[in-house]
């Protein structure tokens, strides 16, 4: 599996849950029931990180869209422009952080793993995000 | 103490625990004031039975069949009755953000693991 479809499926999946808690929550919330999933402290900070990460993306997008139609074609031959595909950087890196909130963290405190495991796997995922991102802006990955 | 004359008293829940006009939601939620899991394990049962339905089925219509995508459907169905079961009232916040957490695992490792490069 290539970056490409890694990061198509993260963004399906994050898609996909949030679409799952958008169905519990509305229909919860018309039904009035007593006791709402939203109850739960960590679903409620999951679902607000999860909204406010995919709501990013579409401006974040337009940006790095925005960046790549303004370059001026008076580069040299040779020299690679590393603006737009650092903003796209940045966008994936708002999917997969997305992603981690609601598939990692979500499962990691209510089965009761351990604070420390949660946070090794947290710092993994940043000092994969950073590889990835410079292995892609080096073009060692090209796809 | 001698002769070994003890009793213990416990009051295990019965239809006359429920209130003077009782819904459905009232009795259906009677078991969990006994033991709080009830009716998660009888949606894991419901899980496991729409899981091989799905399974067995496939295989013997000769599809290709896959486990884990049956998994995966099986969750979204009890993703709903569950969701069904908090309107009226039997299933608990607790019990809820389990099946969530399950359903949500399961149909990320389907996901992940079904789509070609």
């Amino acid at each position: 599996m290539n970056l490409k479809n890694i990061l198509l499926n993260m963004g399906i999946l994050a898609l996909l849950v949030f679409g799952l808690m958008a169905f519990i929550l509305t229909t919860q919330n018309e039904n009035n029931v007593a006791l709402s999933i939203t109850n739960n402290t960590l679903i409620n900070d999951s679902f607000g990180s999860l909204s406010s990460e995919l709501t990013s993306v579409q401006p974040q997008s337009q940006t790095a869209l925005n960046t790549f139609q303004n370059i001026t074609p008076n580069e040299n031959l040779g020299v690679w422009q590393v603006t737009p595909i650092v903003n796209a950087g940045r966008t994936a890196r708002v999917i997969i952080v997305g992603f981690w909130n609601i598939l990692v963290k979500l499962p990691v405190v209510i089965l009761g793993v351990s604070p420390l495991v949660s946070s090794l796997l947290n710092g993994l995922l940043i000092i994969l995000l950073i590889l990835g991102a410079w292995a892609w802006w080096k073009g060692v990955i090209t796809q | 103490m001698e002769g070994g004359d003890y009793s213990i008293m416990v009051d295990f829940p019965d239809l006359s625990s429920l209130s003077g006009n009782p819904t459905i939601g009232d009795f259906l939620s009677l078991p969990n004031s006994s033991y709080p899991y009830f009716w998660a394990w009888i949606i894991g049962g419901i899980w496991l039975i729409i899981t091989f339905s799905l399974y067995f089925g496939a295989k013997e219509r000769k599809l290709s069949e896959s486990m884990l995508s049956c998994m995966a459907v099986a969750c979204f169905a009890i993703l709903v009755l569950s969701v069904l079961g908090t309107m009226i009232g039997f299933i608990s916040v607790e019990i809820m953000v389990y099946i969530l957490v399950f359903s949500i695992g399961i149909i990320a490792v389907w996901i992940f693991t079904t789509r070609k490069s």
